[in-house]
């Protein structure tokens, strides 16, 4: 009985966290279908912007300052890392780009040891955004439903943005056929710089509203990568729309999954990326290459 | 020609000389660390088998060192099994979960390959987490390892560190040997066609496919004999012998050492377990200078140190080809 | 030796191959020509395994091929060499040889043998080699040879198997008139006594070497026979529009 009346708050759970993950994995899976590398670091990312957001909070004071500061420093250290090594690096071939963007995540979890310490770090939410309201019978984090405002209003950015501008629709041209973007006179490195950057900014911003709700220590980043990439593998390398599906998935198979069947709800997760790499690798919804 | 071969003679009969002489210079401390290095040298050469294999980085290859480690460990353990059968089973055993996963990583190419050897990996992981039964979770089993036994002449004790070092570096000096053999045979020589143009491959004859997956099962053998060893060595095996840690660790250290020479991956373990004993009693911030440096050398010099060695050897003495 | 019936192949919406009948008769030397994009290395890769037919029948030396793997066609005696110079780059001139001498003689899981030691299987591959005029060069990385010198290595790979029917396609491209004459005068020694399919640009080599000459034209064969009738014919004329 207690299961069944806990069912709707998980599956809120589930939203919740889904919505985040899809804030980070979107713009992972756009970097890979344009540049075709897969960005290990996306979760340091994620951190990062998680980390930046605590000390801005306790210089300022100011959550809402750094919601908005945060994620730009994120998408900052993003283009920094693109510009400066990545692209060195793009001349060798996918398997070095790999390599380096693990090698940056191992050397942003570690300067985040350094700087901020082993122990998780506590974000104090401003008052507003703390205790519960009850809706429906049931008694929910007001903190949680932030998240999935900011992430909801966050995808209607996302989809304005990639379907009514210019510049969205350049983007999309260049994840499907970057040559030909290329061809037609717009300046490739230029689409890969900002679209790197923004997706570190997403990540960022996914760091500061996830930071409080997931806990803010230096696992952060390997945790959610996990999970990252059996979304975008699921999703399909590419596809922002698979990215919002799969993440949604996700979300809920851990939070309803650890209702039922706890010890296999882990398992079940890379079993359907296993299931999804082997039959079908561009997943759900990404283009077969 | 053969004046480069007599040297390289020469010069591995001296390394073999001091690898044997080793254990009456060095302190327990160090030969624990050399045994050590030489265990991950293995598993690093098992790794560059698939690397040399067109950049097949796979990120799931603690699953056969791991698996190779529980195997011996619990044989020993539960069934009193002996030295030797004990760690061929551990190779055994990563290799058949190398037939396993094999059969359908090989399929795959670049970052799909990645993927998937990461998902199965994974998937290993919790299997060892969650089967409590039988890999103790995350406590993990221990066992003491054997004696080795030599039918009718009795038992030579693995507790001295001594006798434990001369057995390891027996095994890894012959599981080296083939792996260095393997490349002059055909299935080696195949290996590389693989590597550079695996389509002509099929055009001239081959099941690529497989070949490939032979290949795969040879790496995750060796892989299983490493772990196996690491097993017996720390007399003890957890969840640690068989996560993502591991496998990036392994990733890494061929990197470093380079893939593109057979004794790249030799140095890269052995530098790598140095490095990072030296380092982690200088400064509590080691991982980041060995963070650092392998970025530093994806960058700047991809075919590791063995790469720069070589380049330097060209600089310091160019030969007229 | 080699028989095509109704053969179909479509990439998405795009039919390329439509309904090609061919037939190549034993020892005789077929070439096929057509201008540009008319689908004649896409008929190669249907031959080779590479690509599985939408709809049709391959029949080569009595059997069904249609759909087979590439390595199975080439171990009933099928060889190919490409337009693309597409040896082993990074191993040396005989390695390449090798790698196809090993495959011919069925050692291909083979991992306790030396292959430095297989003596009958290094000569093979001088004489091979020999026969290319690649043996003093037989040590150096192919990469690292001239163009004219791969692309005699491209015909290597595909002779070396010793096969009953052998493609090449557009194996003079991008030689000069010295060149060509070499590789005309190779062609003309490696393939007595073999079937050969060739895919040309250059209509001397073509009507040097051909004994039956097919013309491709949007998929579909337009023309095929003796030389003196393809030179005469009005669509292949048309086809090529005012082309040699």
């Amino acid at each position: 009985m207690e299961i069944i009346s806990s069912i709707p708050v998980q599956a809120l759970h589930g939203l919740v966290y889904g919505m985040l993950l899809f804030l980070v994995a979107s713009g992972l899976t756009l970097i890979f279908g344009m540049m075709g590398v897969l960005n290990f670091a996306h979760g340091a990312l994620y951190m990062l912007g998680a980390y930046f957001s605590f000390t801005i909070l306790q210089w300022t004071g100011m959550f809402w300052l750094s919601l908005i500061v945060a994620p730009f420093l994120v998408m900052v250290v993003g283009m920094v890392m693109e510009r400066f090594f990545l692209r060195k690096v793009h001349v060798y071939g996918h398997a070095h780009e790999l390599l380096l963007t693990f090698g940056m995540a191992y050397i942003i979890e570690e300067l985040v040891k350094i700087i901020w310490g082993n122990e998780p770090v506590r974000v104090d939410l401003p008052h507003i955004l703390s205790g519960s309201v009850t809706f429906l019978g049931i008694e929910y984090p007001v903190y949680r439903l932030f998240i999935l405002l900011i992430s909801f209003l966050v995808f209607i950015l996302m989809f304005l943005v990639l379907f009514k501008t210019r510049a969205g629709i350049i983007v999309r041209a260049a994840v499907s056929n970057k040559e030909m973007v290329d061809a037609l006179g717009f300046n490739v490195p230029m689409v890969f710089l900002l679209l790197f950057g923004m997706g570190a900014w997403l990540a960022g911003l996914a760091g500061v509203i996830g930071g409080p709700y997931r806990i803010t220590n230096p696992a952060m980043a390997s945790t959610i990568i996990i999970d990252l990439f059996v979304v975008v593998v699921i999703g399909g390398l590419g596809s922002v729309g698979g990215a919002l599906i799969a993440s949604l998935l996700i979300g809920q198979l851990q939070s309803i999954g650890i209702l039922f069947l706890p010890e296999f709800a882990i398992v079940f997760e890379f079993l359907l990326m296993a299931l999804v790499l082997i039959f079908r690798p561009h997943g759900l919804m990404g283009e077969a290459k | 020609m053969k004046r480069g071969r007599l040297i390289s003679w020469a010069f591995f009969l001296m390394l073999m000389l001091l690898l044997v002489g080793l254990p009456f210079i060095l302190s327990e401390y160090y030969l624990n660390l050399v045994i050590t290095m030489i265990i991950y040298s293995l598993f690093a050469l098992s790794y560059n088998i698939l690397l040399g294999n067109a950049g097949l980085l796979s990120f799931g290859h603690a699953a056969y060192f791991g698996i190779g480690a529980y195997t011996s460990v619990i044989l020993f353990k539960r069934l009193g099994v002996s030295l030797i059968p004990g760690i061929l089973a551990g190779g055994v055993s990563g290799g058949l979960l190398g037939l396993l996963f094999g059969a359908f990583v090989v399929r795959l190419g670049g970052t799909y390959f990645a993927l998937l050897t990461l998902a199965f990996n994974e998937l290993i992981y919790a299997a060892a987490e969650k089967w409590r039964g039988l890999s103790g979770g995350e406590d993990g089993v221990a066992a003491m390892r054997p004696a080795f036994h030599i039918p009718g002449f009795g038992g030579i004790d693995m507790f001295p560190t001594k006798n434990w070092y001369y057995f390891v570096l027996v095994v890894v000096v012959l599981s080296a040997a083939f792996c260095w053999y393997f490349r002059k045979t055909p299935l080696g020589r195949l290996n590389e066609c693989l590597r550079e143009n695996e389509d002509r491959a099929r055009f001239i004859g081959y099941n690529t496919y497989a070949s490939k997956v032979v290949i795969y099962i040879i790496s995750c053998f060796f892989a299983g004999i490493a772990g196996a060893l690491a097993g017996a060595f720390q007399e003890f095996v957890t969840v640690t012998f068989i996560n993502l840690d591991k496998a990036a660790e392994v990733l890494i250290m061929t990197f470093i050492g380079g893939s593109g020479t057979f004794w790249g991956p030799i140095l890269g373990g052995c530098f790598l377990v140095y490095f990072n004993d030296l380092l982690s009693s200088m400064t509590e911030h080691w991982a980041l200078i060995q963070g650092s440096i392998f970025v530093l050398l994806v960058m700047y010099a991809p075919q590791g140190l063995s790469g720069l060695i070589i380049q330097l050897k060209t600089r310091l003495c160019p030969t007229k080809q | 030796m080699l028989e095509v019936k109704n053969l179909y192949k479509s990439f998405g919406k795009t039919r390329v191959i439509r309904g090609v009948n061919l037939e190549v008769s034993k020892g005789q030397r077929h070439a096929v020509i057509g201008p540009n994009g008319a689908g004649k290395t896409t008929l190669f890769h249907l031959f080779s395994g590479n690509y599985k037919p939408e709809r049709g029948k391959i029949i080569f030396n009595g059997f069904d091929i249609t759909g087979m793997s590439p390595h199975k066609i080439n171990r009933l005696g099928l060889a190919r060499s490409f337009q693309i110079t597409n040896v082993f780059k990074g191993l040396s001139v005989l390695e390449n040889i090798r790698a196809v001498v090993l495959s011919k003689h069925g050692i291909r899981f083979n991992f306790y043998k030396n292959v430095e030691r297989m003596d009958g299987i290094n000569e093979e591959c001088l004489a091979i080699l020999e026969k290319i005029g690649l043996r003093d060069r037989k040590d150096v990385l192919a990469g690292e040879l001239s163009y004219g010198e791969q692309r005699a290595l491209e015909i290597g790979l595909a002779i070396a198997s010793d096969p009953l029917l052998i493609l090449l396609d557009e194996p003079t491209a991008g030689m000069s008139m010295d060149e060509t004459r070499e590789a005309v005068k190779l062609i003309d020694e490696i393939t007595k006594g073999r079937t050969l399919i060739i895919i040309e640009h250059d209509m001397d080599v073509v009507f040097t070497l051909a004994d039956i000459i097919t013309v491709i034209h949007y998929g579909e064969v337009i023309a095929s026979g003796a030389p003196e009738s393809i030179r005469a014919n009005q669509d292949v004329k048309k086809a090529y529009l005012g082309k040699d």
